[in-house]
């Protein structure tokens, strides 16, 4: 039986470093040394230490003539080998590529960071207006069928329970008037071993996005969903 | 007790050899066992485990229960998704946003 981590000793430093990156992370915006250690309840001079390492390894950068600290590109490297390492994001991002160019609307992929829905690939539509969704873009139940998909499936919904119970059993969410007032999107689920993963999403002009399983869109998305729940992992 | 800039300069080490094992996990195509860490680093069985504990809290690192071999964690997703949106492509150079957005696919 393997002890879990969190009960085993580890680097007290490679803890500290990870903490002060999910400080930075957390914040979102360019940090002042002082709020970071502050956040740590370290030093300023340890916390300058530690961000001098993780600057250098690409990790952190620094910005403005204040200095403020900031995630940096080494991050992306990151992202990306996660991504690239996981067969299933891996087929759904080339799926959702197909998918776009069959229907030739925007497609995104989304799976859940920080068990929050989050766009980790955009394809843009030639039809619709581009649209500020691009990797890294949050959803919320308000405004995408992603979201609305994620919420479904999870153990405590937001969504009223008949709703959710829509979704489930028709396999994919709706929203209009999103993620922009005279847009749509529909949503549909990969599953990896019984769990909610990854979403596919299309989004475009709402005659096009209408929920109805006769509806071309539509089709052309669960049928491309379908043949990733097939797919051999 | 030794120094306080002692303990620091330790720190910074220990930190940077933690985050070369993460470059370690980088320049490799799939997951890697703890003994083709030990091999790749230098470093002991015994290190890497420590540094593995830590990485494996920090869901930095993630373990396959399979295989037991070892790989980047949702963190490091978490971590780049998060820059990606915090480069705002009105201030910093727009094509380079979306040249990294399009890396990623």
């Amino acid at each position: 039986m393997v002890k879990s981590p969190e009960r085993q000793r580890g680097v007290q430093s490679v803890d500290m470093a990870m903490r002060l990156l999910e400080i930075v992370r957390k914040d979102g915006r360019p940090m002042m040394l002082r709020d970071i250690a502050v956040c740590a309840g370290i030093t300023s001079a340890q916390a300058h230490t530690y961000m001098s390492s993780l600057k250098k390894f690409g990790m952190i950068e620094q910005i403005g003539d204040a200095g403020r600290y900031a995630l940096s590109d080494a991050t992306l490297t990151l992202a990306r080998h996660v991504i690239r390492n996981d067969p299933t994001l891996r087929a759904t991002i080339e799926t959702a590529r197909s998918l776009a160019t069959d229907i030739e609307e925007m497609v995104t992929v989304d799976c859940l960071v920080q068990q929050k829905p989050t766009v980790i690939f955009a394809i843009q539509g030639p039809r619709t207006p581009s649209l500020s969704l691009r990797p890294g873009t949050r959803n919320r139940i308000g405004n995408s069928a992603s979201a609305r998909l994620f919420d479904a499936w999870s153990d405590a919904p937001e969504m009223a329970p008949s709703l959710c119970r829509i979704i489930r059993t028709g396999g994919y969410a709706h929203a209009e008037g999103t993620p922009v007032p005279h847009l749509a999107s529909l949503a549909a689920p990969v599953f990896r071993g019984g769990a909610l993963v990854a979403s596919i999403s299309v989004i475009g002009f709402p005659d096009a996005m209408a929920p109805e399983q006769e509806r071309p869109v539509l089709q052309a998305l669960l049928a491309a969903t379908n043949v990733l729940q097939e797919a051999p992992a | 007790m030794s120094d306080a800039s002692e303990k620091e300069g330790r720190g910074v080490r220990a930190v940077e050899t933690g985050l070369s094992l993460l470059g370690l996990f980088m320049n490799n195509d799939g997951p890697l066992s703890a003994a083709e860490l030990a091999l790749r680093s230098g470093l002991s069985k015994a290190q890497v485990h420590a540094y593995l504990v830590s990485l494996l809290r920090g869901h930095m690192v993630a373990r396959d229960p399979q295989t037991g071999r070892y790989t980047i964690g949702p963190f490091g997703l978490e971590l780049g998704m998060s820059r990606l949106l915090t480069m705002d492509p009105q201030i910093t150079a727009s094509e380079e946003a979306l040249k990294v957005a399009r890396k990623l696919g």
